[in-house]
């Protein structure tokens, strides 16, 4: 279910932000408690508590004492502005990168994009 | 060891809240359902619906008689009252043994979830490493009968990489370091070390081409073990 490349935690806040990325968890939707994840991944509940706990440092979830966790209001705005400062050093550059190596002219690539826009209405 | 602060050896004060299930578990030869009443009967603190809750999980039927359990369905009776006796301290020793792994992860599943609405210790040994280092908060490893570390798992986890690159590259850049095992392919090596790393020798191994890698619990548990020549 998991990798080893990252802590088990980290993974988990992870899964937490895609879901919210892509739409799954809403702005102040109530999240699956640290216990109900535990049971599910069959991880220790502090390792889970872990990876929310490092959420609601980020800001990600906010906690109603005595209820649960929360997604927070700008959780999904803040999330996605974050990715788009890494997306041009994760993604772009080490496509151009990986082009390069394996030889693969830019203008291919650009051509490529060109198509991807005109087919997909934005 | 100390249990509580004391002796647990036929200590009846810490025996009462201690709850021990071997590899072969204790069983009175009686029926299933007998075997869970007699075995609450000692327990204050046991919970007889859950405990009939997690024989049905396992498919052990209440009239089956316990002689007639395989060795698997023993085992699932022996984890059916460890967690059903909510024991303030529970101890598995190898209860997995002869179970199959669907029943091995109903185990675990229950185990976890129960921990959760009921805190309390759960000691856990297994040489089914890889399927059970998640549940862990905390890791003994025992070696001869002897406690080679005791760390949180996420502390132990990090503790554990590899280092895989041109042979002397690697060489180079894990001298100053604790090396557990290696291996070779070609112009390739690949080196597990044991020790945190500071950023700044990450970056210098980024640097120099070198890959750094994590290790799995059960890996470093192979590499601390071997190299102290204990007999197999």
């Amino acid at each position: 279910m998991f990798d080893d490349r990252s802590p088990i935690y980290q993974q988990i806040a992870d899964q937490i932000k895609a879901d919210i990325l892509r739409g799954t968890l809403h702005a102040d939707e109530q999240v699956m408690s640290t216990n109900q994840y535990a049971a599910f991944y069959r991880i220790n509940p502090a390792t889970a508590a872990k990876g929310f706990a490092l959420l609601i440092e980020e800001g990600v979830l906010y906690k109603k004492r005595g209820i649960g966790m929360f997604v927070s209001q700008d959780a999904r705005q803040r999330l996605r502005e974050r990715r788009q400062e890494l997306f041009y050093v994760e993604v772009v550059d080490a496509m151009v990168a990986e082009a390069r190596m394996i030889g693969i002219p830019l203008g291919e690539i650009i051509d490529r994009l060109r198509r991807a826009e005109g087919e997909q209405p934005r | 060891m100390l249990v509580d602060g004391e002796d647990p050896f036929e200590n009846p004060r810490t025996a009462a809240g201690t709850c021990f299930i071997r590899d072969e578990p204790d069983l009175v030869p009686s029926t299933v359902d007998r075997v869970l009443r007699f075995a609450g009967r000692f327990r204050p603190t046991w919970d007889h619906t859950y405990a009939q809750a997690l024989a049905a999980r396992f498919g052990l039927s209440p009239d089956k008689r316990v002689g007639a359990l395989s060795r698997g369905m023993k085992s699932a009776l022996g984890v059916t009252i460890g967690p059903a006796s909510r024991a303030p301290l529970t101890i598995f020793d190898e209860s997995y043994l002869g179970m199959d792994a669907p029943a091995r992860y109903t185990f675990y599943e229950e185990l976890i979830a129960d921990y959760g609405r009921h805190p309390r210790t759960v000691l856990l040994s297994s040489h089914l490493i890889e399927e059970v280092d998640a549940l862990f908060e905390q890791v003994l490893i025992l070696d001869g009968g002897r406690l080679l570390l005791h760390e949180d798992t996420d502390v132990l986890r990090a503790r554990g990489q590899t280092v895989t690159g041109p042979a002397e590259a690697v060489d180079r850049f894990v001298a100053s370091l604790t090396v557990v095992g290696e291996k070779r392919l070609g112009g390739t090596k690949a080196v597990t070390v044991y020790g945190e790393l500071a950023e700044d020798r990450r970056r210098q191994a980024r640097a120099e081409g070198l890959d750094l890698g994590p290790i799995s619990v059960q890996d470093l548990f192979v590499h601390l073990t071997r190299e102290q020549g204990s007999p197999r």
